[in-house]
């Protein structure tokens, strides 16, 4: 059994447990609704109480929406955070803090970061697993865009080698992102620092020329400036990491002796193993610190995690007092329908028929609530995502999974059993009393 | 500044985890174990017999093997072996008799959700050494035969290269993240 | 099909203990029309509950044909109600968001599939035949008479043999309630009925074969009504 199971594609897998989730409610449907017909009342009903009814679904859709929004948008934070890790298999950067280190490189986040020294860069550069050791030297900007000194092995890798234009060919052109305001074409001068650091014209006389556009990529790297690591060494007056015999080279190998330093090295490796050895071999005592973006993202999910586990017991608890007042109102309003119960009653209904009535009623009111909250948890996970999109440059995407239908599966089946207590509280009150009420 | 919100939210939220303990380069944490022997095995006596935190064979280090707490049948166990030998060495699995298989697994994040691969061998280099770490490296157990209970022991046997070396793995809480002794450096 | 009425030793007692009707023997044949009155609070709507099979904890016996509803469940009731018993009330008791042909043919939601297309049919020639319009307007907009109409096409629909009606007239004006009582009687005549009307309604009490008067949860007079 258990390997059927697991033989089974995933997909399959969660449209059984989804099936599963319904039976409750589709098997107390069916057992009800056997043999009768009570549609036109349950209409009847659903008219005469339309703003009761219409405050119960809205209710019900805004509290399970706060639940699906909630997971929908934790997941698309992580779809979206780990796309924009994904390019950086390994990070190698002076000792510190990791999280630190993630945000300046990954997600372009301006930081104090100490730098890496030539020997350091030669050492990674030179490992024999080593396919890719670019530099990035960021901490430059134009127009709050980050200007990142890199080489082209890694405007490639990052762009997938998708870049209009062409790729730099000396120092003092650049690659802008798909987001940045430059065109092909465009001349600009970089200011030292960022934001409130910000020193215009410290740069000045420096010109640099846009060759080329990347792709988009979803990532804050959409508006950043690429330029060759050689012009951001040059900008700031220090040597341009070749011999003076070399002095118009562009791009790797660096002379140890020449080289000015960089806040961090991206790292790829020849092979899917080697990412492991290099990452210990990387992580010196005061030398270096080599981390995984991926592995730092995935102990912050795991926080991410647990505040998402806390708000969703919020949810739970929302979505358990909103079913509660639900039925609490269905006890209400059965109370208010006692005289027509009591008739159907005289007029030689059964108690399944006038169950299968109030049932079908909540039922309708629930189905309809949830899947309203479907709608509401994915338009509010759209809203949110396209501002941190906005806010982040993290391309965030909205979507519903199947955990979300999971949720609102279980909450259905759950409240809709819970729907039948306040007509069975009723059951056995008399026809003659309920007419005459 | 409005596009940190999102990451200054997060990093806020884990002032923790810029620095918990990656690599033994901390190593400042006060503990009992201070004075221990460490070239000596280092023991921690249980009932009926002693297990270690250190294993050496064939040249090779396994330090603090650890594993969670689990009633499933899979489990991760992670350690650190050192190499400081003059060759290179290979390791090509592992194996336990609690377990039907076990072998190294490499982590990548994907899409976000997270997974492991397995890794045929993991080479390492003289005197390199290699940390097995949740979310990175480990040696993953499948179908274990019996629920690992906190505070207990389990034989799993790392395969190198040079022959198998045996360790006894610490089993943490259920959602432990190192082992007890994390930041003692041996 | 309709039935005779045998009722023996019948006592109802209220949940406090008391004594609310007592019949030592009452013979209906079938196709009777009857009259039920007497002052308020009397007993008459208990007599008509209880041939209804709507009171729990009576005592004795009410036969119609071989049928004991006093020993029957409360569902077995429900059923026989169903396929026997069409009741009228004094105010309608009809659901206002239906039409006259819902409200009518409303026992085909709850009755066997099978049923339900000729409970249907006879909800509209009932409708029909009472003069009542069949459009998409709900009974809310329809007046007393017309209302009461539907509740009568109701009770037919089912092609109950026995009527039970509970102050038929009492809500109308008395224009609209002779009119009714023409009708009602017409069609319980026609169908050969078993027709059971509790009422101060005189006109309606005049239209009956036997005019039962009941006074303090008792028989108290069987008398064949005089020619009005």
């Amino acid at each position: 059994m258990r390997d059927i199971w697991l033989s089974l594609p995933s997909g399959a897998q969660d449209a059984l447990i989804l099936a599963l989730f319904l039976v409750p409610a589709l098997a107390i449907g069916v057992a009800l609704l056997r043999g009768v017909a009570p549609f036109p009342l349950v209409s009847a009903i659903l008219w005469r109480f339309r703003w009761a009814n219409t405050m119960f679904v809205a209710l019900i859709a805004i509290s399970v929406g706060m639940g699906i929004g909630l997971v929908a948008q934790e997941r698309g934070l992580r779809a979206g955070t780990a796309q924009a890790a994904d390019k950086f298999d390994l990070v190698v950067t002076a000792p510190g803090s990791e999280l630190t280190m993630l945000f300046a490189t990954v997600f372009l986040q301006p930081q104090d970061v100490p730098l890496l020294g030539g020997a350091a860069f030669e050492r990674v550069a030179s490992h024999e697993n080593v396919e890719i050791a670019a530099p990035l030297a960021f901490g430059d900007s134009y127009r709050s865009a980050p200007v990142v000194g890199t080489i082209e092995s890694f405007a490639r890798h990052l762009s997938d080698n998708r870049i209009e234009g062409r790729m730099w060919r000396s120092s003092g052109e650049a690659i802008a992102g798909a987001l940045s305001e430059l065109e092909i074409g465009a001349v600009f001068t970089p200011a030292h620092g960022h934001g409130s650091a910000l020193e215009e014209g410290a740069h000045a006389g420096t010109e640099i020329e846009v060759v080329g556009r990347m792709a988009p990529t979803g990532t804050p790297w959409d508006r950043s400036i690429l330029v060759p690591v050689e012009t951001v060494w040059e900008t700031h007056g220090l040597a341009n990491g070749h011999a003076p015999s070399d002095a118009g080279r562009i791009g790797p190998p660096f002379d140890p002796d020449h080289f000015p330093g960089t806040p961090a090295i991206v790292v790829r490796a020849d092979e899917l193993w080697a990412n492991y050895a290099l990452r210990s071999e990387f992580t010196r005592d005061g030398e270096t610190m080599a981390f995984f973006p991926g592995t730092v993202l995935s102990n912050l999910y795991i926080v991410m995690g647990d505040v998402r586990q806390a708000m969703s017991i919020m949810a739970l608890v929302t979505q358990g007092l909103v079913a509660a007042s639900v039925l609490l109102g269905l006890f209400i309003l059965s109370r208010l329908f006692r005289r027509q119960i009591a008739l159907l009653r005289a007029l030689g209904a059964s108690s399944r028929f006038v169950l299968a009535v109030m049932w079908s009623y909540g039922t309708a009111l629930l189905a309809t609530g949830a899947t309203l909250g479907l709608g509401v948890g994915y338009a509010a996970t759209a809203i949110l995502s396209r501002i941190v999109t906005e806010r982040t440059d993290i391309v965030v995407s909205a979507s519903l999974g199947w955990s979300e239908f999971h949720l609102v599966a279980g909450f259905l089946s759950v409240t809709t059993i819970l729907s039948l207590l306040p007509v069975l509280a009723q059951r056995r009150q008399s026809v003659v009393g309920g007419l005459r009420a | 500044m409005s596009r940190a919100a999102l990451l200054a939210l997060l990093l806020a939220a884990t002032p923790a985890l810029a620095d918990d303990g990656h690599g033994h380069a901390e190593t400042g944490e006060d503990h009992v174990h201070d004075d221990h022997a460490h070239e000596e095995d280092h023991d921690d006596h249980a009932e009926g017999g002693s297990v270690s935190h250190v294993t050496e064979a064939h040249g090779l280090r396994a330090v603090h093997a650890w594993t969670r707490a689990t009633t499933g049948d899979a489990a991760l166990v992670f350690l650190a072996v050192e190499n400081p030998s003059e060759d290179r060495v290979v390791l090509t699995g592992a194996s336990s008799d609690l377990a039907d298989d076990a072998e190294i697994v490499g982590f990548s994040l994907g899409d976000g959700t997270g997974s492991y691969a397995p890794l045929a061998e993991m080479p390492l280099p003289p005197g390199g050494s290699l940390r097995f770490a949740p979310q990175e490296l480990a040696i993953r157990l499948t179908g274990l035969r019996a629920e690992l209970g906190e505070g207990g022991y389990i034989e799993v046997t790392l395969a190198t290269d040079r022959g198998p070396i045996p360790m006894d793995v610490e089993v943490g809480a259920a959602d432990a993240t190192g082992h007890s002794h994390a930041g003692h450096a041996h | 099909m309709t039935l005779d009425l045998t009722l023996k030793a019948l006592a109802v007692t209220s949940d406090r203990g008391r004594r609310l009707l007592d019949v030592d023997r009452l013979e209906v044949p079938a196709g009777s029309l009857i009259g039920v009155r007497g002052p308020s609070g009397a007993g008459k709507s208990t007599l008509l509950y209880a041939l209804a099979g709507l009171l729990e904890g009576l005592t004795g016996s009410v036969h119609w044909g071989d049928t004991d509803l006093a020993a029957l469940t409360p569902g077995a009731r429900a059923v026989f109600r169903a396929r026997r018993i069409g009741l009228i009330f004094q105010d309608f008791l009809l659901f206002d968001e239906l039409g006259a042909l819902g409200n009518a043919s409303l026992a085909a939601q709850f009755r066997p599939r099978k049923d339900r297309t000729d409970i249907v049919a006879r909800a509209a020639s009932h409708l029909s035949r009472l003069g009542v319009p069949v459009d998409r307007r709900t009974v809310a907009t329809f007046s007393g008479g017309e209302r009461q109409r539907v509740a009568i096409a109701r009770a037919l629909a089912n092609d109950a043999g026995i009527l039970l009606a509970d102050e038929p007239t009492a809500s109308l004006h008395r224009e609209a309630a002779d009119q009714l009582i023409e009708d009602l009687v017409a069609l319980a005549r026609e169908g050969g009925k078993t027709m059971v009307a509790v009422s101060h309604d005189g006109a309606l009490l005049a239209r009956m074969d036997r005019v039962l008067t009941v006074e303090d949860g008792r028989l108290v007079s069987d008398a064949r009504a005089e020619a009005a």
